[in-house]
């Protein structure tokens, strides 16, 4: 009896004593401690780790108690706070990667501002050189004007400006070559057109005497020479054209004794606002 | 030997009738964990949201066990306190992630024009 006592108390305590070499559970957070060091954790949160292998130690030495429970129950803490550490990691990673991504966003808006900056600067350049530009072209149109209004007649109409030059100052009757007067004259009306920069027509305006038919057909002539001329005096073939005459000339010209046997030639500018844009020259 | 017997009832329907209290400081710990995830908003992000219930489970069953085996309730509030913790950490995360993806969109929308230096859409 005895005897068999002391096998039942041996068997006890060495049952009691029994010392586990693991548990699933500790093996999964020996391998999550391992996955975690070499995770972004290991910087990120070096705290948490220390925490997590603390606990995992725990767990190493449970097992000599050879209570499983214990050993998984101090296991789970170390894998929850491994998991821990490693999503703080991920969070610094994101917090990094947030800056980063806030101070590109802070560089482009700086950029695009001093871009439209400086595109404003520019237009406002460009706004001041094409409006000093204007400003020179009206007032070499108004220079022009006024030297050619001194031996021209100019009329302001509907249609455009209409320079009416009397026949007998740029022809000889019946002639279609250029009177050297009647060039000068010319050049001074190419100055304005030239200044203007808008499209002009040629009229030619005929005799009143003689032979309707025949006047007509001189004027035309001597239309196309007036802007053969024209256009060699610098204005642009394709600012300048001929045309049949769509009024009458002014007073001034027809009053005049040479209109009825010499005619007139009317060069029409047309109005700056309008239809037809003006041609540039080149 | 009568009394001794009444006596020892006695002290055995106390024993019986006594709820062992929880250890103060680690329930404490534990409850502080979650009441700081669900402030938070873990409760918003679905894998923090599971571990912070998992966290309330731990601790009421700790309560539960505790007067049969208050080492393992002691343990089962380490682990909460833990679980509430990781659901902290994973609605930082989320926080953190939305953050990066906003910082990004405003970048590409500025980028591609759809919104002036001012960063207004």
């Amino acid at each position: 009896m005895r005897h068999a006592t002391c096998v039942l108390v041996g068997a006890f305590s060495l049952a009691g004593c029994a010392h586990l070499q693991s548990t699933p559970r500790l093996e999964e957070a020996r391998t999550a401690y391992q996955k975690a060091e070499q995770s972004p954790a290991a910087t990120a949160s070096p705290a948490d780790l220390a925490t997590a292998k603390k606990f995992l130690e725990l767990a190493e030495k449970g097992l000599e108690s050879g209570d499983a429970k214990l050993v998984d129950d101090r296991a789970t803490v170390a894998i929850l706070k491994l998991h821990a550490a490693e999503a703080l990691g991920r969070t610094h990673q994101l917090a990094a990667e947030r800056d980063q991504t806030l101070m590109a966003l802070g560089a482009t808006k700086q950029r695009m501002l001093e871009e439209a900056q400086q595109n404003l600067a520019q237009a406002r350049v460009e706004l001041e050189r094409e409006k000093a530009a204007r400003d020179a072209a009206e007032a070499r149109l108004d220079e022009s004007r006024a030297v050619l209004s001194r031996t021209t007649e100019i009329r302001d109409l509907p249609e455009g400006t209409v320079i009416s030059l009397p026949g007998g100052k740029l022809f000889d009757p019946g002639r279609t070559d250029l009177l050297p007067g009647g060039r000068d004259q010319l050049a001074r009306v190419a100055d304005f057109l030239k200044a203007a920069d808008r499209n002009a027509r040629v009229e030619g305006q005929p005799a009143s005497r003689g032979k309707r038919a025949s006047a007509v057909a001189l004027s035309g002539r001597r239309a196309e020479q007036v802007r053969d001329f024209l256009v060699g005096e610098g204005v642009t073939a394709e600012q300048i054209r001929t045309g049949s005459p769509r009024r009458k000339p002014p007073r001034a010209v027809t009053a005049s004794p040479e209109f009825a046997t010499n005619g007139a030639v009317d060069i029409v500018l047309e109005p700056a606002s309008g239809g037809s844009k003006p041609k540039r020259r080149p | 030997m009568r009394r001794w017997t009444a006596g020892s009832l006695l002290a055995l329907g106390c024993a019986c009738a006594t709820t062992r209290s929880l250890p103060a400081e680690p329930l404490a710990q534990a409850e502080a964990e979650v009441r700081a995830a669900q402030e938070i908003g873990a409760e918003r992000v679905p894998a923090a949201r599971l571990h912070l219930q998992e966290a309330r489970e731990s601790i009421a069953a700790a309560r539960e066990t505790n007067n049969d085996d208050p080492d393992g309730a002691a343990r089962k509030l380490d682990i909460a306190r833990a679980q509430a913790e990781l659901a902290n950490a994973l609605a930082r995360e989320q926080t953190a992630r939305s953050e990066v993806e906003q910082a990004h969109a405003q970048l590409d929308a500025l980028k591609s024009g759809r919104t002036g230096p001012g960063g207004a859409p």
